[in-house]
């Protein structure tokens, strides 16, 4: 059932995005061109093109994502969904699934667009293509302990990014139940707010409560700036009681050293959870369609 | 008639909307093997009641079962509904919705839906966005009669379909209906349906307010169906009237 789940998502979004990026497609390629043959004042201009396509192509893929979700299961598209014999759990499972792949090849596709954008820049500036980027590839690898800020960077956004689209499909499901429908789409942005209110609350106890923090001293970074290099600040795992530290920090703030209490961050996983568990809860038993 | 024979089973079923209630305490048992028609005015509670046993609006309370369960996982596969909107992606094709319910749906029948797409005149490459009205309800109702479901719930089937079209679709309707399974179909065009149908349940209110056999309901009021209903109901028209309705025109009223 899951896999068929995914092979309707994923056909629902070929159907509506494609077509979409081939538009993107080719505004970004006659962007790009334009770019790169050095035409007066219009190569300037043109240089919004690949930008726009650029900054489209993950927000467009974001939007469509939430549209989608509330359609197919809130809309008049809900009547399928909601009455094929498919467990609560493989349905969610199947749109979340779906909904982060198509993020990430939204991602992938961008990455792509940054590439040929740079080169169409070598190429007007005379330069071999991938040059500017093979320069910008040496700055990052010439930074002290790069692989593990990136591995570790990486698993922050994947959390909060999966939190993230967890959130929102919680606060449409949440949003559209019966109690809530008054308020139309107003109903899943009320809930969303709660939520985001909740989850700050949230992060802010844990980190108070959990004794165990994050020195962050930004000492390297400083130093480094002066002799024009670029470095990473330096991370040392402290263990007390975090309300003390918190405390001094906004007594004798010192711009430095800061200490972030760790408890902050299983923030994301932990509301994450609780929202999955609760939209599967509500698509099975609370779904009221108008 | 054994206890078996209950397909649908509702007791003090109520359901209220922003404090209006739709269904007030409905009491209703429907059996296997019959075509029963579901009808009453705008706001009787017909959809909403379609909608619960269909398993796409929780939130009432008492009680409403199907075989025996209450609408959820188990029953929808035993279901097949027919809802009063069109429920397809306009970027498909009809050959794309019978692929999908052949995956999703073990009693689907493709050939025989197929076939009835084509005894509709209806091209199965054709995007539904470029279809009718009329045309997506044919769709759709091809859909839902090709299952071998327990129980088919038809929300409004022939509302948006030319006269000369609801014959046709209420004959693909009765010959695709098993006498195994419970066909209940909601709708105001009564005329048009009255012959096919074993039963009637006359909603009011969101409660039952005359249901029977629908021959001995004939024969007990000396007319149609259609002529009951409008007889039933006529005192809201009556209402109207001692408000100081007056229609100056078919179709226009306006206060005097």
């Amino acid at each position: 059932m899951f896999s068929l789940v995914l092979k309707y998502e994923f056909a629902a979004w070929r159907r509506s995005y494609v077509r979409f990026l081939m538009v993107i497609g080719m505004v970004l390629l006659v962007g790009c061109i334009a770019v790169a043959l050095r035409l007066p004042i219009v190569s300037d201009l043109a240089m919004i093109l690949p930008v726009l396509a650029i900054l489209a192509l993950p927000v467009s893929q974001f939007v469509l994502v939430v549209v989608s979700y509330y359609r197919s299961l809130y809309g008049p598209r809900g009547y399928l969904a909601h009455t094929l014999p498919i467990p609560a759990g493989t349905l969610y499972a199947g749109k979340l699934v779906a909904a982060m792949t198509e993020l990430v090849i939204s991602a992938v596709l961008m990455l792509a667009a940054i590439v040929l954008t740079s080169v169409a820049l070598d190429v007007a500036a005379r330069n071999m293509p991938f040059s500017g980027l093979r320069q910008v590839l040496r700055i990052i690898a010439s930074i002290p302990a790069i692989g593990r800020w990136i591995a570790g960077l990486g698993l922050m956004f994947l959390i909060s990014f999966v939190a993230n689209i967890v959130s929102i499909f919680f606060a449409i499901s949440t949003g559209s139940e019966a109690r809530w429908q008054g308020l139309g789409i107003g109903g899943p942005v009320l809930v969303y707010v709660l939520l985001y209110v909740a989850t700050q609350l949230l992060t802010i106890v844990l980190m108070l409560a959990l004794p165990l923090g994050l020195q962050i001293d930004m000492t390297p970074v400083v130093l480094a700036e002066a002799r024009g290099v670029i470095a990473m600040p330096q991370l040392q795992i402290v263990t007390g009681n975090m309300l003390t530290a918190f405390w001094d920090a906004l007594r004798e703030p010192n711009p430095l050293v800061s200490t972030v209490g760790l408890g902050s961050f299983l923030s994301a996983p932990l509301t994450g959870v609780v929202c999955a568990w609760l939209t599967v809860r509500s698509i099975r038993w609370r779904t009221s369609l108008r | 008639m054994s206890m078996d024979d209950i397909i649908v089973r509702t007791a003090k079923l109520t359901k209220n909307y922003r404090g209006r209630p739709a269904l007030n305490e409905l009491d209703l048992e429907l059996r296997n093997g019959r075509i029963i028609g579901l009808v009453g005015p705008n706001g009787s509670g017909k959809t909403t009641l379609l909608k619960i046993l269909a398993g796409v609006l929780a939130d009432y309370s008492g009680t409403a079962e199907v075989l025996g369960l209450r609408p959820g996982l188990e029953t929808k596969a035993q279901v097949s509904y027919m809802p009063d909107c069109s429920y397809l992606e306009d970027r498909m094709t009809p050959n794309d919705a019978l692929d999908l319910f052949a995956d999703f749906y073990t009693d689907f029948d493709r050939r025989r839906a197929y076939e009835m797409l084509l005894a509709f005149r209806l091209e199965p490459t054709q995007r539904l966005r470029d279809m009718s009205k009329g045309m997506r309800e044919k769709v759709q109702i091809t859909l839902v009669m090709n299952r071998a479901a327990r129980l088919y719930l038809l929300d409004e089937p022939i509302s948006g379909v030319d006269p000369a079209s609801r014959q046709l679709i209420l004959d693909s309707i009765l010959r695709s209906y098993s006498s195994e399974s419970c066909l209940v179909i909601s709708t105001h065009l009564i005329h048009d349906i009255e012959p096919a149908l074993d039963e009637v349940v006359f909603l009011d209110r969101g409660r039952v307010r005359l249901a029977g056999n629908a021959e001995d309901l004939r024969a007990e009021s000396g007319g149609s169906i259609d002529q009951l209903f409008r007889s039933l109901f006529q005192s809201e028209a009556a209402g109207l009237r001692e408000l100081g309705a007056t229609a100056e025109r078919p179709g226009f009223i306006s206060r005097r």
